[in-house]
Parts: C-alpha cells; structure tokens; sequence
C-alpha cells in the first residue's frame, strides 16, 4: 500500500510516464549492442517528483554524506538524488514493493527532527560535520543501510536512471562498460 | 466450442520443456509449447546493470507474482521473485552463467553408496549414471559447449564428449593452478555452455564480460531459445504461444490429463486438448500447478498419491567469495579482458578431504568450487565493498576511500561454490494461503530447511576456496564473504522425485507420473539428489532421454 501521509506529494505513476513519453519511444526503436540511445540527458529530468523540495534538500545532504566531495565528486554533483527520486515515484521493486518509500520519508523526517532537537536548524543547512554527527545517530539503522545502497546506485547505474550525471559516477572509478565491445569493432551507440 | 487440439503440449521452454517440444516436433507430432515469459531477441539484451540484475526484465513484477520464501533457520519470510528462474522463451537457460558439468555416477546413488542420514531423504536415482551419460553427449553435440581439458581425477566417464574446445584460456589460470596444485588439488577448465567457435550457424563468444545475468546478444550462449526452441520451430510442427500461463492440468474420468487449461496475455482464457502433457516450469512452479490442479477426488494434488508432492525441494547449496586485488601486484593477469577464468576443482566432492580432515562434516556429499572473474556489474560491487548487507555499512569518506581502492585500482577476482542440498521433507512447496498472483491464484509458498550437513558442507568448501585465494598471494582482509551456506535460488530441483517405488516417489523412471500414464515433468523436479554441481546439463540430458524414450516406445499407446 502506498503512503498517506499528509507530506507525500503524490504524483501518479501514469503522470510520470507521461511526461517521460519520449524516453519510451527511445527504448521501443532498440537496435544496438549496447544502448547509449535510451539515456536521459540529466536536463530533460525536472524533479523532483516524489518529494517535496524541502524533504529533497534533505536527500541530496544525505546523500552527499554517503559519498561526499573531495578532489573528486560527491554524490550530489553525480545526481543520486534524482536516481532515489526517480526510483521513488516509478512503478518499481524497491520503491513500491519493499516499501522504500516509507524508509525515506521516515528516516529523513528523523534526521530533521534530530537536526531541530540539538542544533535548531534544517538538517541541510547543517555544515558537513554537523550531518555527519546528525547520520550517525541515526537510530533507524534501516534506513542508514537503504541510504546507502540507494545512494550507490545513484552513482553506478546507467545515466538513463537519473543519476550517474555526464557518467560522473562511472568516471570515478574509471568504468568503461562499453570498452570490450569498442575493442571488437561493435557499435555502442 | 471444440477445443483445440495438440499431441503434446509442453508447459515450459526451459532446460527441461525445449528439449521435449524439439525431439516430439522433429518426430513430427503437433506440439504445442506454452511459455509463460515473454519471446526476446537478441536485441532485447544489451548491457544495463540495473535492468538485468534487478526488476523485472527477467522476472514478473513482485505485484503480479512472487513467492512466499520461508528461511526458518534466518528467520525469515520475504515475498520474492529471487526464486523464478526468468520467465522467458529459454527461461533460466538465458541469462544462465552457463556452468555445464556432468554429475558423477555416485551421485545416483547417494543412498546406496552412503547410506541413510537423519533428518534426510536420501534416494537413489531410478536410473544410473550409464543410462544418462550418452544424453549428456548428444545435448554437447546439438547446443554446442565449450571443452574441459581432461585434468579432471574426478570426472565422470565420457565427462567432455561431444564438446567443442576449451574457450579461450585466461592468463590467471597459470596461477590458479598453481596455487591449486601446491595444496595437492586438482584443477580443470570448466565446460560452459557458450561457442568458443562458430556452431550451428551461431558466432562464437566475443567476450563481452555481461555474461551471467544477462541475455547474449550474439546467441553465443547456448540457451534452449537459441537452440532447441529455434529447432522446433524450423520443424514447421511446434505452435510456441509465448505469454500464456497455464494454471491447471485436468483428469478426466479415465485417469488421463487430457485438457491445459491457459490465460493469455490478455487475460482471455484458453483449453486445449492433447494426447501427452509434459510439464517443465521450473521444480517449484511445476510443483505449484499440479497443487493448482487439484480435485475432489485428487485433493492433495495431482499426480500426489504418494504424498511425496512439493516435498524433497533442493537447490545449490551455494556460497559466493570476491576478492579485491590491487593492481601493480603480481596478480596482473586480472588486467585481460577475458571473462572466462575457467577453472574448477572437485577435489572436495566428497568430504572430508585427507588433507583437511574435519570431524564436523557429517555426510559426505561436497561440491565443486568454480573461480570466476565477476561481470562489470559496478553498483554490484559498490554495495559488497560497501558491505550494506553487514551489520556495519561504510559511508562518508571511508567509503569513498573503499570505493576508489577496491573498483578503481583493483581487480575482482571471486569463487563460487555449487554444493549437494541434502533432501528433506520439511524443504517443501506448498500453495499459499494468504497470496495470490494477478490471475488470483495461490502462489507457491517455500519452506527451506537446510539440513545442518548441507551447511557444514558449504561451509567447508568456502574455507578451502578462501585458502587457494590465499595461496594464491590475496590478502585475507581483501577478501569479502558475499555468502556462505546460503542457496542458490535459480537452480532448483526435486518437488516431484522419480522413483520405482509408487508410494515414495511422483515419477517413474521416465518422469512419467505414476498416477497420471499420459503426464510427465522434465525439469529439475525428477531429481531425487541435487549432486555438487549446477544441474542445467543434467536437466537438459535427462530431458533429451525422456523425450527419445517417448518418441521410441510411448508413441504407439498413448497417441
């Protein structure tokens, strides 16, 4: 059964589909070994759909301190939020069924809490430090580990996703899924 | 209305379904073969983590079908689809990792050879190694696999017949072997199910690494849609109906099944009449239709006056180890492009080994250790190096250390371990009684037992795969334990058990029903012993044997 609550913003999976009536048409023309064709180009993704644009402030804070910027880039940069967005709102597995979705609503409503508790601000104007402290006192260990995982997807899924932005993601650890059907003449596009 | 009728009609394209629907359709009867997944070509598979590791490309969404999954030994009950092979044309075969060993002649005869064990249902096959060894061949000749190179102590007689040459060789194996051979082990190139040459008018593997897990887009991989189906479809005489699930077998008052009852993708309902029915959904869905198709006077079940139905279910027992190898050490090999290590050792197959002669395995039966360089899968192994199945997931800046360290500057380099799953009444499938799938149905509900021999056995064949990664210069904090003693869940047997005895077993040693003379299953189900090694090829002989056996002698009195 899908949430109820009061802060769900709730868009249907027909709308969604709707506005991505193009990326479907893209995925019947099929062709190609690999398929570059179906991938979204990040601009063409207006979000989010699922969240409400404070709870999504939240998301990409988090996510980002899953995987945070250094000399390479962040989880926020790669867009692992607009994956977890994404997933969200479509018709799928983890989002529908093993009830992602009220794991996310629920742990980033108590890392706001927890932020208002001990520092009187929104977790997402927290400095980094601050985040950290907030994430690791997390007491729904549950949704530390959906964080995670969701946010690791974000990042290494095909751009096609939402995520993984410019193959950002792939590009941090120097992954080339299409290298070994370029080396044999095949196309990849 | 007249319902429409076949000779036979094969319920399953599959390892266990195709081989049937081939041999009947080039003897020329009418068959018709009934899928439940949809009919993909190649150019539905192309590389793409997320669709073809989770979703539902492969599988039916969890809304529309699942099973219940019941692990009392973890506690645990999940609704999944983890347990469906793939529900396509070719079913499993398709996005099979293609492992395709032989089982050993022992493993026929578990019980003469080694006795009873409590808490168990050791059997011995209704049949012998002997009797199936040519089918094994005869399956090599027609899909084409690739060859081992005959260093294989343990190897079955004629193991490698019929085979085309090994793929091409994976310049880690030096060191494997190696290490294998300085513990006093025997290594030998696996058989896969893939074209190191071209075979049958099909272009040999490219090597592409999206291999397990994925469709091939080449037909190098020698999945029954590619090979079998397609043969039975060229004979002009097989009706396939992709889509269509069929949700009961009726008897009439004769005993016989003579009507498939079946829904189309559009939900329309259909009959069919034939003359043989052969089921071959997979051993848990096989299991779940003739639960599905009981009766007032069959209410257990049919074909299930032994009782014996949905009991006995047997996977691999299956244990799955990467380790992560820096580069610049002297493991460069890991840098070609070769998927395909290749190597497997049956040195453990039978348990304890003298060399490490553990009081805690209390049965023999073993396993085979295949080593693997695992597919691309990048998100894949974020998660293992992130560890978020652990009680201590990593994030921050320690992850992004991990991630750069081990998917960057590392290469994967794993084991797997394919384990006998003693058989046991309490590992059952039985219908559902609080789910139903989209038509309404009861879904299967499964009860895994594992006995705590199945367990001790996985867990001795992980420890000794972990001390040749060892020896092979892998350090042990590189090295990550994905699972142990856990189950393989696409590789799935018993359910239905052949056997000579009525009472004690579904099917005779035909895989014919014995209460049901035109009925037979040739999946996974007719197997009374899992055997230490993935059973593909056993279902796909076993299925050739079946169906000869019905073209040569079965003919004249049942059609």
């Amino acid at each position: 059964m899908r949430t109820d609550k009061a802060d769900h913003k709730r868009v249907t999976r027909r709308r969604f589909l709707k506005g991505s009536a193009m990326l479907a048409g893209g995925l019947a023309a099929g062709g190609s070994l690999y398929t570059a064709m179906h991938r979204l180009p990040h601009g063409d993704y207006a979000g989010p759909h699922f969240f409400q644009p404070d709870q999504f402030d939240q998301l990409e804070a988090a996510c980002e301190r899953v995987l945070p910027a250094d000399h390479d880039p962040g989880a926020r940069a790669v867009g692992a939020a607009h994956y977890i967005d994404r997933l969200l709102v479509e018709d799928d597995f983890l989002g529908d069924v093993k009830g992602w979705r009220e794991v996310f609503l629920r742990g980033l409503r108590l890392l706001e809490n927890h932020s208002q508790t001990t520092h009187k601000t929104h977790f997402a104007s927290l400095d980094a430090a601050a985040q950290d402290g907030v994430l690791a006192a997390c007491p729904d260990r549950r949704f530390l580990r959906v964080l995670i995982e969701a946010t690791l997807d974000g990042v290494f899924y095909d751009p096609f996703y939402g995520g993984n932005r410019d193959e950002a993601g792939w590009r941090l650890v120097d992954f080339d899924p299409r290298a070994s059907f370029r080396s044999k003449g095949l196309t990849t596009t | 209305m007249v319902d429409e009728q076949f000779d036979v009609c094969v319920v399953g394209s599959g390892a266990g379904g195709a081989p049937v629907a081939c041999v009947l359709a080039e003897a020329g009867l009418k068959v018709l073969l009934l899928e439940r997944g949809p009919h993909r070509g190649h150019h539905d598979f192309y590389v793409d983590e997320k669709r073809n590791l989770t979703g539902r490309f492969w599988r039916p969404h969890l809304d529309l079908h699942r099973h219940v999954l019941y692990q009392p030994g973890i506690g645990r009950t999940e609704l999944t689809n983890s347990t469906i092979p793939a529900t396509c044309v070719g079913g499993g075969t398709v996005p099979m990792a293609a492992y395709f060993h032989r089982m050993h002649a022992d493993d026929l005869r578990m019980r003469s050879v080694h006795g009873e064990l409590a808490g168990a249902n050791v059997a011995d096959w209704p049949f012998d190694y002997n009797e199936l060894a040519p089918f094994y061949t005869k399956v090599a000749r027609l899909i084409g696999i690739s060859g081992t190179d005959g260093r294989n102590p343990y190897a079955p007689p004629g193991d490698g017949d019929g085979a085309l040459p090994p793929l091409a060789n994976h310049p880690i194996g030096a060191r494997i072997e190696n290490a294998c051979t300085g513990l006093g082990l025997h290594p030998f190139k696996s058989s896969m199910a893939i074209l190191p040459v071209e075979h049958d008018g099909r272009a040999p593997c490219f090597y592409c690494r999206f291999c397990a897990n994925y469709g091939c887009p080449t037909k190098s991989k020698s999945s029954t849609a590619v090979t079998f189906v397609r043969k039975a479809l060229a004979s002009g005489n097989c009706d396939l109906r992709a889509e269509c699930f069929v949700f009961r077998i009726e008897l009439d008052r004769h005993g016989h099944a003579p009507r498939v009852h079946y829904i189309s993708k559009d939900g329309a309902r259909h009959t069919i009449r034939a003359k043989l029915v052969c089921l071959a959904c997979s051993a848990i869905e096989t299991a779940r239709l003739l639960l599905l198709s009981a009766t007032s006077t069959q209410r257990n079940g049919l074909a299930n006056s032994s009782g014996q139905l949905g009991r006995n279910l047997m996977f691999s027992a299956h244990s799955d180890v990467s380790a992560f190898v820096r580069f610049g050490g002297p493991m460069d090999e890991l840098r070609s492009r070769n998927p395909f290590v290749l190597r497997s050792i049956q040195d453990f197959y039978r348990l304890p080994h003298p060399r490490w002669p553990d009081g805690q395995v209390p049965h023999p039966a073993g396993g085979t250790i295949s080593f693997y360089a695992p597919a691309d899968n990048i998100a894949a192994k974020a998660k293992r190096v992130a560890q978020v199945l652990g009680p201590q997931p990593l994030w921050g800046r320690d992850l992004k250390e991990a991630l750069r360290m081990r998917l960057r500057d590392s290469y994967v380099f794993a084991f797997e371990t394919f384990g006998e799953f003693l058989p046991n009444e309490q590992t059952r499938v039985a219908l559902s009684s609080n789910y139903k799938d989209q038509w309404g149905f009861p879904v299967a509900h499964i009860t895994v037992r594992p006995h705590a021999a199945t367990r001790a056995s996985s867990h001795y064949l992980t420890a000794r795969g972990i001390e040749i990664l060892q020896a092979m210069g892998i350090d042990r904090a590189d090295i990550f334990e994905q699972s142990i003693g856990s189950i393989n869940p696409v590789l799935i047997y018993g359910t239905c058990r052949a056997g000579d005895d009525r009472t004690t077993a579904v099917l005779d040693r035909w895989c014919r029903s014995h209460d049901v003379p035109n009925l037979f299953v040739t999946d996974g189900s007719f197997m009374p012993t899992s055997g230490g090694v993935p059973g593909t090829f056993t279902i796909m002989a076993n299925a050739l044997r079946v169906a000869e056996h019905i073209r040569d002698e079965e003919l004249s009195h049942l059609l």
